[in-house]
């Protein structure tokens, strides 16, 4: 399971911990939760492309997160037809979370990781996740019954 | 052999164009080195007319050399090194070991092929004669 973004520091971050149960499903999150994430607003340029390891999920599921940057179109391809290739393209699902955060997170991610304004924008970014955080449910949620991991 | 078939040969392009298609084609022994560059004009080279931007990052397996090792095509747009990075650091996630993976840019013979496509055919076919010495060939 990949879950892919842009930087792999905001919402594929969260996304994973969603998926593993460190932020909960359904009820409310505060944004000191989202900021206590390890991972989050940590990735820089030269992770991007490195698949990262977060956890194994109830059913076994290695669970990573990958920043792609402004290729995520053709890297994903190349995921997918290497896969393909190996025979491992069953086992892979990769997960683009980037269409379900707003503009709130990218303005906090710029701000923290290129313009260096960490904490303004760290806790913007945090914020903005927690208002986008019922779409990037929704989505693990869905990620989560495609594998059967998750009853409704 | 044995050693040389855990071998992947990627040629990687832009997209646009046949300079992918066209060593993968000298190496698998489609096209001979040795041809006049006017050959292009008597074949239908399989994935001669390029790729489209949808189909950047697509790797294509294209067959086995002779000599064993696995030959590839890969359209990656101008900016090739985030989708090498993740294709090695993939295939590592995937079980395989990337040592093996030979990436050949056959993106420098577009500036000789604007100027001369004899020269391009060239350049091309001695960057394949050199992936296939330094395979051990």
């Amino acid at each position: 399971m990949i879950y892919h973004c842009y930087g792999g520091a905001h919402s594929s971050v969260v996304a994973a911990h969603l998926h593993l149960g460190s932020i909960p499903l359904r009820g409310k999150v505060s944004a000191e939760q989202i900021l206590a994430l390890p991972e989050f607003d940590r990735a820089t340029a030269d992770d991007w492309g490195k698949p990262h390891l977060i956890g194994l999920d109830e059913l076994g599921n290695e669970v990573y997160i990958l920043g792609l940057g402004r290729q995520s179109a053709p890297c994903a391809r190349v995921i997918i037809s290497l896969g393909y290739r190996l025979g491992t393209s069953r086992k892979t699902m990769l997960v683009n979370t980037l269409p379900t955060i707003g503009v709130l997170t990218r303005i906090g991610g710029f701000s923290s990781r290129v313009l260096g304004f960490k904490n303004f924008g760290q806790n913007l970014a945090a914020q903005g996740i927690i208002t986008s955080l019922e779409g990037l449910r929704s989505l693990v949620i869905y990620t989560k019954k495609q594998v059967g991991g998750v009853e409704h | 052999m044995k050693e040389r078939s855990r071998y992947k040969v990627i040629y990687h392009w832009s997209g646009s164009g046949l300079a992918g298609p066209l060593a993968a084609a000298m190496h698998l022994g489609f096209v001979s080195k040795d041809a006049e560059a006017s050959v292009l004009k008597k074949i239908n080279l399989p994935f001669g007319g390029g790729f489209t931007g949808q189909n950047r990052g697509s790797l294509l397996y294209l067959g086995r050399a002779e000599q064993g090792e696995e030959i590839y095509i890969l359209p990656r747009g101008r900016q090739p090194e985030l989708i090498i990075r993740t294709l090695q650091e993939t295939a590592s996630l995937f079980g395989d070991d990337p040592i093996y993976y030979r990436f050949i840019d056959c993106e420098p013979g577009k500036a000789v092929i604007a100027i001369n496509k004899r020269k391009f055919f060239t350049w091309l076919s001695q960057t394949v004669t050199q992936v296939e010495e330094g395979l051990g060939g």
